[in-house]
């Protein structure tokens, strides 16, 4: 007899160790079941929709279920991972259901930020089964998986726009275009296996215990000054060779990459901007995923580092429009709130506005590193000597403007922009070489205290 | 399945790297744009043929603009895991 994979318990046993699994709740028509279990030793709160029964959906008797594994997620403290196909609320219910739902919501937020919480995504998640996931602190997305409020028929009905499930809540619109997840995964053994990683990352952190082994940062950099590049190789550099690693939210907001991984054995959070794309400008999106991500972090313990290279704020009325202000705050505050040890490294530039949000010594950084050719400007040289002395430069021969310019930016550097000059104002504690940045940020971090921030993860 | 590689932000185009009917792997540059004072390569996402190079050198571009069409190959069994090309 062949078990239908769509079972909660198989489900939940192809994600916890072998044999661990240990039910909390009766197997019944709740739709519903809960079950502890441990993720390579660490403990772990589980529940699964019921895909069997009514197409997952919850009623009073499920959501009780899901409160009974918050309860003891909480009284252990361990990660609650949330295995998700429904189609959201027992019609047949009614209000209940509704109640019901909002019990489940109020019991994520209540936890948020105390325990880390996942969720997957196995297959459509609608409704209030796409809140329920919403309201956790990561959301993987395998490849059957969709999540939208309202399904098809009911946009087509209301809106006339005919759109399939994939195409309205599958991993393409939400990987790239919604941000609603952080993870999309290949196959369902890559989804089993992403939880598997969030759960060791968050749930066992580890400490600074190999002394790991430097190397050239550097080397990730391109020659040219001017030349963009893909930040991805410095950050694998930065973190050990080996371990885990994962990246949230790697298609959306792409010119900003919010990582978890390991710096020498114990779990930290990396932010850093990617010149790549958009030049490694912040605009609206990357900043709001960059907050998030930096009070999550913040609320579990886990330490950040920063790599920094922004030329500033994307300009444009698009992103005003879009609210760059409004969202760009939430950066400004999520750095500003975060108690856990964050160490900045500026490998190559840092300007404007979006020096300030980087996490600057001004918002409270443990420690601002900078590379010997780094530079701290309110904008580039060339741009400021363009304004400064746009008469002298207008009256120039237009042969003698390029070898001016270049003369003027020299002589402005001096004055504004070097990493010497940042030192001599305090807002970078220290000059850093590339082959010893490893060894550096590490100690910076293990030297400051451990601390944890005391507030919820709101999905910002 | 053809793609359209697309700006991301005004930019000026400095080099096209590729032309129709060349044959483009992952990761490779098919154009090089200048903005933000920055000179930002654009990599193809995708393998497959170029069908259209919709810019030239010296063009200024908006965001949206399609830049490079691309017929996109059968996926190969070699697609690796993770986004990282390194």
């Amino acid at each position: 007899m062949s078990v239908d994979p769509k079972d909660p318990q198989l489900r939940i046993e192809k994600i916890i160790d072998s044999g661990s699994f240990t039910p909390l709740t009766e197997r019944d028509e709740s739709g519903m079941l809960a079950a502890s279990g441990t993720i390579s030793g660490t403990r772990v709160t589980l529940f699964a929709t019921d895909a069997t029964i009514q197409g997952g959906a919850m009623g009073e008797a499920g959501a009780h279920v899901i409160l009974s594994a918050y309860a003891d997620a909480m009284k252990h403290q361990n990660p609650i991972v949330g295995i998700w196909h429904s189609g959201g609320a027992r019609l047949r219910e009614g209000v209940k259901s509704l109640h019901a739902f909002g019990l489940v919501f109020n019991a994520i937020t209540q936890a948020s930020g105390k325990i880390p919480q996942l969720s997957l995504v196995l297959g459509p998640a609608a409704g209030g089964g796409a809140y329920g996931p919403a309201l956790t602190d990561v959301i993987v997305l395998a490849p059957e998986g969709r999540i939208f409020v309202t399904g098809p028929d009911v946009v087509r009905s209301v809106t006339g726009e005919s759109v399939d499930m994939a195409r309205l809540g599958g991993p393409e619109p939400h990987g790239r275009r919604s941000g609603v997840v952080h993870v999309i995964a290949e196959s369902d053994e890559d989804s089993f296996e992403s939880i598997r990683r969030l759960v060791r990352l968050l749930g066992d952190q580890g400490e600074f215990t190999n002394t790991g082994s430097d190397l050239d940062l550097a080397q990730f950099l391109p020659d040219s000054n001017k030349r963009a590049y893909d930040v991805h190789p410095l950050i694998a550099g930065l973190l050990d060779e080996g371990s885990d690693r994962q990246e949230l939210h790697p298609k959306w907001a792409p010119n900003i990459v919010t990582t978890l991984g390991r710096l020498n054995g114990r779990t930290v959070g990396v932010v850093a901007n990617n010149p790549l794309r958009l030049g490694g400008c912040l605009d609206s999106s990357s900043a709001e995923k960059a907050a998030r991500f930096v009070r999550m972090c913040d609320s579990f313990g886990v330490p950040l580092v920063v790599l920094v290279d922004v030329p500033g704020y994307l300009p444009g009325v698009g992103q005003e429009w879009d609210g760059v202000v409004r969202r760009g705050a939430k950066l400004l505050h999520a750095f500003s709130e975060a108690v856990v040890p964050r160490v900045t490294l500026i490998t190559r530039k840092a300007y404007g506005g979006a020096y300030i949000a980087m996490n600057s010594r001004s918002l409270g950084a443990t420690k601002v590193f900078a590379w010997p050719n780094a530079e701290v400007a309110v904008m580039g040289a060339v741009a400021a000597i363009r304004v400064l002395h746009r008469r002298i430069l207008a009256d120039l021969p237009d042969d003698q403007r390029a070898a001016m310019e270049l003369e003027l930016a020299a002589e402005h550097e001096k004055i504004s922009g070097g990493v010497a000059r940042a030192i001599e104002i305090g807002v970078v504690d220290e000059i850093i070489e590339p082959n010893l940045s490893r060894s550096a940020i590490a100690s910076a971090i293990a030297a400051a205290p451990a601390r944890r921030g005391a507030h919820s993860n709101i999905p910002l | 399945m053809i793609h359209t590689v697309r700006a991301e932000m005004v930019a000026n185009v400095l080099e096209v790297s590729v032309a129709a009917g060349d044959r483009i792997a992952i990761g490779e540059t098919l154009l090089l744009l200048e903005s933000m004072k920055m000179e930002i390569p654009v990599l193809a996402e995708i393998s497959g043929e170029v069908l259209e190079v919709a810019v030239a050198v010296g063009d200024v571009i908006q965001e949206g603009d399609p830049l490079v069409l691309i017929d996109e190959q059968a996926r190969s069994a070699s697609s690796q895991r993770g986004s990282n090309q390194s």
